[in-house]
């Protein structure tokens, strides 16, 4: 059980930015509109308490397999973060902590 | 000895006396099963041979086998209750089993998990002793796909100070042999099958989740809590939440969309079941 | 009327004929044995579970949980187990109850697993062991005397446990200590690898068998010998109609593997207990082996341990028996010189240990 941020990222997001990213098996979620959602992954059998962003971002992923780029092309619509340049490096930082976590894989 | 436990029967066997006077005193109102009946769980506190017997040492019992090391007779009552709750906390999983104490007053009842130490016991005990059924202090055991509770109502065990504490609160309160020197310190158990349904089988509907913690030098505070760390929370004090897996995710998403999930920091007993009587909803008899 | 479980494994109608108080026992026999989820699915492939009431059915229903519950953490670990191999250039290759498991053998269904066994060449456990580490895979032994042992003397190195994850592996060189008698050539081993899923891998279905069997007949607890009997049984009712030329190399190679003495036991308990059948010309020559001098000792000394670990089914003797067992485990895995000091450290620090971790309950706190 781990929490996700997305400013806590150890990974450099520049690195991430060409990766394409997929989820092998899309869990279940469990939201009460509150700041986070808990997320029970089917493939690890895990649950976390991810960020609404983290599971935002995932819910848009589904089992598509997208980059940095193309995930945010689809979400930028309906997220006003002002620069997209910001959004790309918040996106890649969250993306980055559930590969930590097992959740995501990159590719 | 057949004994009824919420949906369990247990047999127990013991020839060691504190443990046989320590059952007559705690389990007198439990219902007996028949002896064709079929039992869950054969558990017994014997003292075997010779070399037992000279050590004053005795041994807990399942499956015919001993999954302790030998234990002094001084604290082979509070083994066997450890024993029996060994028995469910490993080996049933019909049920999503939280690690909490549960208490109902007429139909709707809470559930208070806590870590070991967090004063969960204590205030089970002191909702024991003003007027609400308690159905259980160790395994809140929740049917998947409902929001329900399945009573399983045996003694509750209260630790070191708080024995003191409960008998200051109620002088009515009943206990059994008192064990020393365990590896928890002093143990006793208090008689908690006080009201005239304590024994009903029937599932009881859950309402609200309560995570109480002792702290004696911080302000008191009752107050609500997100539902989603909650839920983790609650998990994290479950016994079988992650061997469920899917089930015991959807179980639990249930059972937090039914209660209001509340942090109980206390230190004042008396101020902590009155909190507990406030919750809305509830018809507290006076 | 009086059960047994071996027969109930075999015949699950049975269970019809007993009354609550011999089912209460026959749930007992099995939980301690380690049985009760194969148990499950004896019935269910029978038929007869449906027609056993709730309350019943709720024990078997919880051991089956777990047994799924392993099985699908067993699928997600080693997938990890194997991608950390793989940067080594290495291939994962399960042994025991893991093995049967993922490969989808009958000899899997229902069977509980404590850790995944897993085994590389000698010469590549070094290399193993440190990226196993750096993937989560702890060593447990901070016990220096344990440790020692275990890397002079055995064919396995200490348990590795994922902290994370909470499930252990072992990670062998060998399926016999390097101090037993007979001298396995782990070597061979890696020439008949089956692969069950892209890149994870089992022994062959003989080596399989004689591992099993050689398990059986060096391991120093007695608490899963009528389990690994029942393994072995599952395993030659199936893997003949597998591979049709089973039972022709079974011999040949485990005389290559200098466990032929390992597999007559096994063959031959297995038959005992379980009706296993086998083909004649095996029953030959396993036959003129057990009528050598020493088998009314070994059958005095086995035919204990294959019952059910549980006091209802003790026969007399059946403590001494066990006892003996446990040494002579360790006589055939170490010298002489060894042995004595080692069980007396091992009751040592049983004692000890037991002491240390009495515990209260089981399995809370992990997510």
């Amino acid at each position: 059980m781990r929490l996700a941020f997305w400013n806590n990222c150890h990974l450099c997001a520049n690195e991430l930015i060409y990766m394409k990213w997929r989820n092998d098996s899309v869990g279940r979620f469990y939201s009460s509109n509150e700041s986070t959602v808990v997320y029970f992954d089917s493939h690890s059998g895990d649950t976390h308490l991810i960020s609404d962003f983290a599971a935002y971002l995932m819910q848009q992923l589904g089992d598509q397999s997208l980059t940095t780029e193309e995930l945010v092309n689809k979400i930028s619509p309906s997220i006003d973060l002002g620069d997209s340049a910001d959004l790309e490096e918040a996106v890649s930082g969250v993306l980055g902590e559930l590969v930590a976590l097992d959740i995501l894989r990159c590719e | 000895m057949p004994l009824r436990v919420g949906p369990y029967i247990y047999n127990v066997q013991s020839n060691v006396p504190a443990v046989a006077a320590g059952l007559e005193v705690l389990y007198a109102d439990f219902q007996l099963a028949q002896p064709s009946d079929f039992v869950d769980f054969n558990v017994a506190i014997l003292r075997g041979g010779l070399s037992h017997r000279m050590r004053g040492e005795a041994e807990f019992i399942f499956d015919g086998k001993s999954p302790f090391d030998t234990i002094p007779t001084g604290q082979a009552y509070a083994f066997l209750e450890w024993g029996m709750n060994w028995c469910v906390s490993l080996h049933t999983n019909e049920y999503l089993k939280l690690h909490a104490a549960a208490v109902a007053m007429g139909d709707s009842a809470i559930i208070m998990p806590g870590i070991p130490g967090a004063g969960k016991s204590t205030l089970c005990a002191a909702l024991g002793l003003s007027g609400w059924r308690v159905l259980s202090d160790e395994h809140a055991m929740i049917p998947p796909n409902t929001a329900e509770i399945v009573p399983l109502c045996r003694p509750v065990s209260l630790k070191n100070e708080s024995i003191e504490v409960i008998r200051a609160f109620s002088s009515s309160a009943v206990f059994g042999p008192v064990s020393k020197k365990t590896h928890k310190g002093v143990v006793a158990h208090l008689k908690a099958d006080l009201q005239p349904d304590s024994h009903k089988m029937e599932n009881v509907k859950a309402t609200a989740m309560i995570f109480p913690r002792y702290a004696k030098d911080e302000t008191q505070q009752f107050t609500q809590r997100r539902r989603t760390d909650s839920f983790i929370l609650a998990a994290y004090h479950a016994f079988n939440y992650s061997l469920l897996s899917e089930v015991g995710f959807e179980a639990m998403r249930t059972l937090i969309d039914n209660v209001d999930c509340y942090d109980l920091v206390y230190h004042d007993l008396n101020w902590a079941v009155a909190r507990v009587n406030d919750l809305p909803g509830l018809q507290v008899a006076s | 009327m009086s059960f047994s479980l071996q027969e109930l494994l075999l015949n699950p109608h049975g269970i019809a004929n007993l009354d609550n108080n011999q089912i209460n026992q026959l749930l007992s026999q099995a939980r301690s044995s380690g049985l009760l989820a194969s148990l499950a699915i004896e019935l269910q492939l029978t038929g007869v579970y449906s027609q056993l009431p709730a309350a019943i059915t709720r024990h078997f229903q919880s051991a089956l949980i777990i047994h799924e519950k392993q099985k699908r953490d067993l699928v997600f670990d080693s997938e990890k187990v194997k991608l950390a191999l793989e940067t080594i250039g290495e291939k994962l290759v399960l042994l025991k109850g893991a093995a049967y498991i993922l490969a989808g053998l009958p000899v899997g269904r229902g069977r509980l697993i404590t850790d995944i066994d897993i085994i590389v060449p000698h010469r590549r456990i070094d290399a193993a062991e440190k990226i196993l580490n750096a993937s989560g895979w702890e060593s447990s032994f901070v016990n220096t005397y344990n440790d020692r042992y275990y890397r002079q003397w055995g064919h396995e190195i200490p348990p590795l446990i994922n902290k994370k994850r909470g499930t252990t592996l072992d990670l062998h060189h060998n399926i016999l200590p390097p101090t037993a008698g007979p001298n396995v050539d782990a070597s061979l081993l890696f020439e008949n690898l089956l692969e069950i899923k892209p890149g994870i891998f089992t022994l062959s279905l003989q080596d399989m068998v004689i591992h099993s069997a050689t398990h059986l007949f060096h391991e120093g607890e007695f608490h899963h010998g009528l389990r690994d009997l029942w393994d072995l049984d599952r395993m030659l009712r199936d893997f003949p109609d597998r591979d049709p030329m089973f039972w022709n190399g079974l011999v040949a190679r485990a005389r290559e593997l200098d466990l032929l003495v390992s597999l007559f036991h096994g063959l031959s308990y297995a038959q005992q207990i379980f009706g296993t059948p086998l083909p004649e010309r095996i029953i030959e020559e396993a036959g003129s082996w057990a009528r050598s001098l020493r088998k009314p000792l070994m059958d005095f000394l086995f035919l204990r341990a294959f019952r059910p670990d549980h006091p209802q089914c003790t026969l007399p003797y059946t403590g001494m028996a066990l006892n003996l067992l446990y040494v002579r485990s360790h006589f055939l895995r170490m010298p002489l010189y060894l042995l004595v000091p080692h069980l007396v450290r091992k009751a040592w620090m049983r004692r000890f240990n037991d002491e240390v971790s009495s515990v209260e309950h089981g399995g809370t706190g992990k997510i």
